[in-house]
C-alpha cells in the first residue's frame, strides 16, 4: 500500500512539473541555445533612464546591475542587463513581454548580447526567481536541479553556434 | 498509513497550487473606465479592413468593464507617451513575443496615461477570422490578450485564461474570456 501511494505521489509530482513546464513557450534547450550568458546572481541596483530604440520608440529602460554568484554559460563576472520598462519621476512604463526585477532578489538570468548591451534572451522567460530556501517556483524545483538541467542542456549542444 | 496521509496532503497542496492561482492586476487603471485608440492596419498578412475588424472585436470583448472607442486609422508606428493610443504591426521580431503592449502610467495616481500595442509581423503569420490558420495566430485572439493588459491586467496563472502568458498556434480560445479573466476585470472596474 505504501508503494502504491508513493507511486501516486511521484506521478503527481511529475504532472505538476509538466504543468509548470507548459507555461513556457520556450523550452529550456531553446533558452540555453539563445543565451550568450546564463548566471545565478543577485540584483544589486536598478538604474532607470529614457532612451530611443532602433525603431524610434521613446521608452523608459531599466539597467539591472547583476552580481554574479555562479556563471553557467558565457563570460563570468558582474554585468548589466538592459530591460524595457521602469519608473522615472512621475511616469512608469510597463511592457507586457519584458521581465521585471527587484533590488536584492536572487535570480537565474538568461541573457544575450545585442550590440554592446545584454538583453533578456527569452522575454518573460529570461528570469527565474530563487527563493531563500533555494526553490525556483517557475520550474517547481530547487536551484541545484535547475542548474543540473541547464548544464546538461549545454552539454547536449545548447551552446550557441 | 503515513504514506496515505502524505499522499492526501500532497494531493490537496498540488490541486490548490495549480487551480487557486488566478488573475494578477497590474495596479493601474483608466481614470474614467474607458479609453480611445487608433489602428495602423498596414501589415504583411491580412487586409487592412480585416485587421481593423479583428482588433475592434478584441477591444469590444472587454467593453463591459472598460470600453474602448476606435477613433480611426493612423500611420503612426512607434511607441511613445504621446496621448495617442495606437495599435500597429511592425515588420520585426522580438524573440518569442507575438505582440507586446506598452503602457505608460502615473505611479502616484495609478492611472494609465497612454498605451501602444505592437504585433511582430516579421516573426509570425497573422490570420483574420477563425479558420485557415497554419502555424500562425489569429489577430483577434492575440489582440484580446493584449487588450487585457490595456485595461490593467497582468498575466494570469490559469491555463484556460485569455491572460495566460503563452498561446498555442492558431488558438481561437483567447477571444472568449474565461471566468478568471472576468474576475480580474471585475476586480479593477
Amino acid at each position: 500500500m505504501r508503494l502504491f501511494y508513493g507511486k501516486l505521489t511521484v506521478l503527481l509530482l511529475l504532472s505538476t512539473g509538466l504543468l509548470y513546464a507548459y507555461q513556457q513557450t520556450l523550452t529550456l534547450d531553446d533558452l540555453v541555445r539563445d543565451s550568450d550568458r546564463i548566471i545565478r546572481g543577485r540584483v544589486e541596483k536598478l538604474t532607470v533612464r529614457t532612451g530611443v530604440n532602433e525603431y524610434g520608440d521613446n521608452l523608459i529602460y531599466t539597467d539591472v546591475s547583476l552580481k554574479t554568484d555562479d556563471s553557467l554559460k558565457g563570460p563570468g563576472g558582474n554585468f548589466i542587463l538592459t530591460t524595457e520598462g521602469g519608473q522615472l519621476n512621475d511616469v512608469g512604463l510597463a511592457v507586457s513581454d519584458s521581465p521585471r526585477f527587484r533590488q536584492g532578489e536572487q535570480v537565474v538570468v538568461f541573457a544575450k548580447t545585442a550590440g554592446t548591451k545584454n538583453i533578456p534572451a527569452g522575454g518573460l522567460q529570461s528570469r527565474f526567481t530563487i527563493m531563500s530556501d533555494g526553490y525556483v517556483p517557475e520550474m517547481n524545483m530547487r536551484y541545484g536541479e535547475f542548474k543540473s538541467r541547464i548544464l546538461d542542456s549545454i552539454r547536449r549542444g545548447g551552446i550557441k553556434k | 498509513m503515513k504514506s496515505r496521509i502524505f499522499f492526501i496532503f500532497f494531493f490537496i497542496l498540488t490541486i490548490s497550487a495549480t487551480y487557486l492561482q488566478s488573475y494578477v492586476l497590474e495596479g493601474y487603471k483608466w481614470a474614467n473606465a474607458q479609453y480611445t485608440y487608433f489602428i495602423n492596419p498596414a501589415n504583411g498578412d491580412i487586409t487592412r479592413q480585416a485587421a481593423i475588424t479583428a482588433i475592434k472585436n478584441a477591444s469590444n470583448t472587454w467593453a463591459p468593464w472598460c470600453p474602448g472607442t476606435y477613433l480611426g486609422t493612423t500611420t503612426l508606428h512607434t511607441v511613445s507617451n504621446n496621448g495617442k493610443n495606437t495599435v500597429f504591426f511592425r515588420n520585426a521580431s522580438s524573440g518569442n513575443a507575438i505582440a507586446a503592449t506598452y503602457i505608460y502610467y502615473n505611479p502616484n495616481t495609478h492611472r494609465i496615461l497612454d498605451f501602444d500595442m505592437v504585433f511582430y509581423d516579421k516573426a509570425w503569420r497573422f490570420y483574420a477570422g477563425s479558420t485557415g490558420c497554419v502555424q500562425g495566430f489569429y489577430v483577434r485572439d492575440i489582440a484580446t490578450h493584449e487588450f487585457g493588459h490595456v485595461i490593467g491586467l497582468d498575466h494570469s496563472h490559469v491555463l484556460a485564461a485569455t491572460m495566460y502568458p503563452s498561446a498555442p498556434f492558431c488558438t481561437t480560445q483567447l477571444r472568449t474570456l474565461a471566468q478568471d479573466d472576468i474576475n480580474g476585470a471585475t476586480a479593477i472596474y
